[in-house]
């Protein structure tokens, strides 16, 4: 285990140091002077350029550079933005938070309708539930999720009218930022209108979370009804009938303790790929998070803004894979004896 | 679960024949195999099948609902979007854009993979090692978000989508090609081979690729539903094909605002993209299912 964890820690180093020397030669790689794109100030005078080689250490190698610039991001002088001038480092930590808000409320909804549905499609005793699941689950895993975003808000917000078509929290509502998560922001607030802004901001959630739910409850399902069928055959759970327990004992006592351990490692696996697509439901429900922030600054090509955003992000899918994946490890012992992690 | 069979009858064919026998008697899968060919013939042929130009205005005929609807024309048959331009030919040339170039992505993707994942399978010891670190990080990385990390640092475009979507496919393939490589060099037959005085390339050519292709043909087919889906949602936030071309995701993007008005501007090509994604998706699962059950017989 301790051994898994060190291996575990050396491939996050590896990693950090990676993404690190990529955001680094970003400068380089990005059009215009890397000057600009390392301060992200514009229209530089001679005397601030001097000021700011001698800061960023642009007369020595590139090694002290790099670790230079490593201090910089430390100390979160992250440069500032081609467009608002403001520190790239604020603006990054203030948008995150919805990011990671969607993407928590969309996970939540997908482990609470995947699983039972999983559990349903992988039961012996009724196998014509088997395929319908599983068509749904492969019509909701082809469906371009941006498309499907169009459609409820054709029908939800423009037929019915229930829902409302953008945003976070309507604009009549201005609740002080403590978190930057919006649900607990309110909960923590004094405000009068309190009970108000939270119904609002639940009626804003609900679409964008169900669009993004839609990929990773196809992918539970799927996962759940897989590995639940696996231990269903092995010799533990027949042992386990053949005492006499009944269907729903054996589901609590023996397999779902068992047939949701993939699931975790499923999770880890496709984290990135479900921060990718909260970005795109950011776009469509204009919510405020990093992904609408990031496709802004890439339309404005404000270099030091796409840098900055992109570190954040590869970092943040890196660490929760990670972690994930020692997850997975701490519960189930079986992994570990197979030894050697693979990502 | 291996079952008794009384009369043992060894099947002589290829595994892609088996695979095929198998793959036919899913009838979803084959109908769903017969609709993506369909496309891919539609994507071959889509500039003779357009009837007008998709770049072309009709400004007499903004905004025509589908030929089906009551005000709909039949020389318009998907109808026209805001500029005049018709949706059937933006659609059929919408194909081609994201779904030849999904595929085409993708047998390059497979081309280099199959090269590097098979010099990196008989490689040993630190190099082997220094691969597995570099493809580690690779792999943690979804597809789209390193796309979106290409074309943010190459810029937008669809020339740089396509380039987007390959090297983000590429170390999955590194990956896949690398371990049924590795795999298939500590088996017996190989080894044979190999005392047989069979150099590199004729164990490549005799030994390894009849066993991976069908891995690879399975592969592929799950990877080309994820580059369609790369390719149009790049298209979609802006930073893909831009405006004026018919790439599905950009059309679907320029149409948003005449979405409430005209909702068939949007939602046909998001009909196709789907029914699209979908066959491959189909195709894929059963081939992957006639995969399992033939590695049980």
């Amino acid at each position: 285990m301790l051994n898994y964890i060190i291996r575990k820690m050396y491939l996050l180093i590896f990693v950090t140091f990676g993404v690190t020397i990529f955001a680094f030669s970003l400068h380089f790689l990005f059009p215009g002077d890397s000057l600009v794109n390392m301060s992200g100030v514009q229209n530089i005078s001679p005397q601030v350029e001097e000021e700011l080689s001698a800061a960023y250490r642009l007369d020595s190698n590139m090694v002290i550079q790099y670790f230079t610039y490593i201090q910089r991001l430390l100390t979160g002088d992250w440069g500032v933005s081609f467009i608002t001038g403001t520190s790239i480092f604020d603006q990054v930590f203030n948008v995150l938070p919805a990011t990671i808000e969607l993407a928590m409320y969309a996970l939540f909804y997908s482990f609470v309708v995947a699983i039972p549905l999983g559990i349903l499609a992988s039961d012996p005793a009724k196998p014509w539930l088997d395929k319908p699941i599983l068509a749904l689950s492969l019509i909701g895993f082809s469906m371009p999720i941006f498309w499907f975003a169009l459609i409820m808000i054709m029908v939800f917000s423009i037929n019915l009218g229930w829902f409302p078509i953008s945003g976070r929290l309507s604009l009549i509502y201005d609740v002080p930022v403590q978190t930057g998560f919006l649900l607990i922001d309110i909960w923590l607030s004094d405000l009068t209108y309190k009970h108000e802004a939270f119904v609002d901001a639940l009626e804003h959630l609900i679409m964008p979370t169900l669009v993004l739910a839609a990929y990773p409850t196809t992918v539970l399902i799927r996962t759940t009804r897989q590995s639940m069928h696996s231990v269903l055959e092995t010799s533990y759970v027949k042992a386990a009938k053949a005492k006499g327990l009944s269907n729903f004992q054996v589901l609590t006592r023996h397999t779902l303790r068992n047939g949701l351990l993939p699931v975790i490692q499923m999770l880890g696996i496709h984290f990135g790929t479900l921060i990718t697509l909260a970005m795109v439901t950011e776009v469509i429900f204009s919510w405020p998070g990093i992904g609408l922030w990031l496709v802004d600054a890439i339309h404005q090509r404000d270099y030091p803004a796409i840098q900055g955003g992109l570190m954040v992000l590869s970092g943040m899918v890196f660490i929760a894979t990670i972690l994930f994946d020692v997850l997975y490890m701490v519960f189930d012992p079986l992994a570990r004896r197979r030894g050697y992690g693979k990502i | 679960m291996a079952k008794f069979r009384f009369f043992s009858s060894p099947s002589n064919y290829s595994p892609l024949r088996q695979l095929w026998r198998l793959f036919e008697r899913n009838h979803f899968a084959l109908v769903a195999s017969w609709i993506f060919l369909l496309f891919l013939i539609i994507a071959i042929f889509s500039p003779i099948l357009a009837p007008y130009s998709p770049f072309e205005q009709h400004n007499d005929a903004l905004l025509t609902p589908p030929a089906w609807d009551k005000d709909g024309q039949l020389s318009y048959i998907f109808g026209t979007d805001g500029l005049g331009r018709d949706i059937l030919s933006r659609v059929l040339l919408g194909i081609s854009y994201s779904f030849g170039l999904a595929i085409v992505a993708v047998v390059m993707a497979l081309s280099i993979g199959l090269l590097i994942g098979t010099v990196a399978g008989f490689s040993k010891g630190i190099r082997s090692s220094i691969l597995n670190h570099v493809l580690d990080i690779a792999l943690i990385m979804p597809s789209l978000l390193i796309a979106i990390v290409i074309v943010a640092v190459l810029g937008p475009g669809i020339d740089n989508t396509f380039w987007a979507v390959v090297l983000a496919m590429l170390p999955q393939f590194i990956h896949h090609v690398r371990t049924e490589v590795g795999e298939l060099l500590n088996k017996d037959f190989v080894i044979a081979y190999r005392l047989d005085g069979a150099n590199n390339w004729q164990l490549f050519k005799y030994a390894l690729m009849p066993n991976l292709v069908e891995g690879i043909v399975i592969f592929s087919a799950m990877a080309i539903s994820s580059a369609i889906l790369d390719i149009v949602v790049l298209g979609f936030i802006g930073i893909g094909a831009q405006s004026p071309e018919p790439e599905l995701g950009t059309m679907i993007a320029d149409s948003l605002d005449v979405f409430y008005l005209s909702p068939w501007t949007v939602m046909l090509p998001g009909l196709l993209l789907f029914v699209c994604i979908l066959s491959v998706n189909v195709v894929g699962d059963g081939l992957r299912r006639a995969l399992k059950e033939r590695r049980l017989q």
